[in-house]
């Protein structure tokens, strides 16, 4: 029997989309840290990945904040998108706080996105600029201890993605002059 | 013809042996771009180690039949060389890391990481570490054996042994750099910590810190004069930056509220990489075999269009 040239590349393509369609399943059953979130990127699309990267770290900020504002009440702890590690980094600053009878108060002013790099499925490097007003306050009284400060700064957030969620694993400090010039008012 | 037998010849047709093999590297690509995985990584991934076996198993089919046939088998042969050379190297191959200072001797046990194949065991070799540069090359001497000289710089690995003996294991530099000794002490004087850490010459300066179960502090730090051993620190507590980059020389305290920091020493180290692959000359003469059935194809190519 004969076969005509279209029908042969028709066969060839179609063995080859149904082998790797076998490899996917073998994946899926063999390799389910790798294949799992890696089929879960391809039906999320690349900006709602960032989009879902830039919320955890609204969300990371956010709880943040709170955690030092109640001097470290464990009821938002849970919500903190961050790896166990940094949780017992920061309840560590809470406890040498609350040891020198202070709580600090911290206020961000501005958050800008610099730069979103997806490095793999499950990890991310995020570039911020964030602009942070502080102050502290005696512990007991509630009373202002010195004067509000704040500053500017540029940060690094490594994050990955677990169960499919993302989580900061860690955040460093990055040496960046503001993304945009301020309003200059000149007389 | 049984219809047994005819999934054995449909199973071993080139038509299968190359869709299996495209679509393997039709796989590989995504799979290596979205998840960061690389070549020697995805090899080594279960469904792929079942795809090598299903193309060895269809290739020996296919050699069997031509030997039967009397056609040439040079083809078969050539594949079923390669896929046992790699089925060979998920047996018995051995990769392991360790990291040695200056003039350390390494007795081929003890490795801080290994993986090893279904049967792999550890290659035995014998490493002293004679002198390690300094900078980001990272040069490094390696007496091997107790004879044998090897110089490498960071990243590059001894392909002449491979050359020279073929089963031999391969060494590696896979990178080079410094340790200070730090210590965390009190206001007072009293000593709270003390930790020997490691940073490569290659990496990003911004990112080597440590932290202490004793404080909540980080401390950032980056060589600023290897030869002169000073180091330049940073100590920051949650967002705010408590002491920007300062540079401090051995032994010279730097306080930060109601601590001080220093480091007492600076080692050099080298991370090695010991691997042992023998399916590679297996598949080497694989794809020798391959390259002189090419050959013959192409020289009967042209005899036939000669008239």
């Amino acid at each position: 029997m004969k076969f005509s040239p279209l029908h042969i590349v028709v066969q060839t393509v179609a063995g080859i989309l149904c082998f790797a369609a076998l490899y996917c399943m073998m994946g899926y059953a063999f390799e389910k840290q790798l294949f799992v979130p890696l089929v879960s990127r391809l039906f999320t699309g690349r900006s709602e990945e960032i989009r879902q990267i830039h919320e955890t770290i609204r969300l990371y900020d956010k709880v943040f904040t709170d955690l030092y504002v109640s001097d470290g009440q464990v009821m938002r702890l849970d919500d903190l998108p961050v790896r166990t590690v940094l949780k017992h980094e920061i309840y560590r600053e809470l406890d040498f706080l609350r040891a020198k009878d202070l709580v600090l108060i911290y206020d961000m002013a501005n958050l800008k996105f610099v730069s979103t790099k997806l490095e793999s499925h499950f990890t991310a490097e995020v570039l911020t600029y964030e602009e942070w007003n502080y102050v502290y306050r005696k512990g007991s009284d509630r009373k202002q201890a010195g004067t509000v400060k704040g500053f500017g700064a540029g940060f690094r957030y490594h994050l990955i993605k677990q169960q499919g969620r993302w989580k900061v694993a860690d955040v460093d400090p990055v040496k960046m002059a503001p993304p945009e010039a301020k309003d200059e008012f000149k007389y | 013809m049984n219809s047994s037998t005819k999934l054995l010849r449909w199973a071993s047709s080139w038509q299968v042996i190359a869709c299996l093999m495209a679509s393997l590297m039709l796989v590989s690509v995504p799979v290596m771009v979205l998840s960061g995985l690389s070549v020697i990584e995805f090899l080594r991934l279960v469904p792929t180690k079942i795809f090598v076996l299903l193309l060895f198993l269809a290739s020996l089919v296919r050699l069997i039949r031509c030997a039967l046939d009397r056609t040439d088998i040079l083809l078969p042969l050539g594949f079923s060389v390669i896929f046992l050379g790699l089925l060979l190297n998920y047996a018995f191959s051995f990769t392991g890391i360790t990291v040695l200072g200056p003039g350390e001797e390494f007795d081929g046990t003890g490795y801080e990481r290994t993986e090893t194949g279904v049967w792999g065991g550890l290659p035995k070799l014998r490493l002293k570490v004679e002198k390690i540069e300094g900078g980001k090359t990272g040069k490094t001497e390696l007496k091997l054996n107790t004879t044998e000289i090897v110089s490498l710089v960071a990243g590059s690995s001894s392909l002449d042994r491979f050359f020279h003996n073929p089963f031999s294991a391969h060494i590696r530099i896979l990178k080079t750099g410094v340790a200070p000794q730090f210590v965390i002490a009190s206001q007072s004087g009293k000593v709270l910590d003390s930790m020997l850490v490691k940073v490569g010459y290659a990496e990003d300066e911004m990112t080597n810190y440590f932290r202490s179960p004793e404080l909540p502090h980080r401390i950032y730090f980056m060589v600023a004069d290897d030869v002169h051993k000073q180091l330049s620190l940073m100590i920051t507590r949650g967002k705010l930056t408590i002491q920007d980059w300062k540079t401090v020389k051995l032994d010279e305290k730097l306080e930060f509220e109601g601590f001080a920091v220093y480091f007492t020493e600076v080692v050099r180290w080298v991370e090695i990489e010991v691997s042992v692959f023998p399916g590679n000359p297996v598949m080497l003469v694989g794809g020798i075999i391959i390259l002189l059935a090419g050959v013959r194809f192409l020289r009967g190519q042209i005899m036939k269009t000669r008239p």
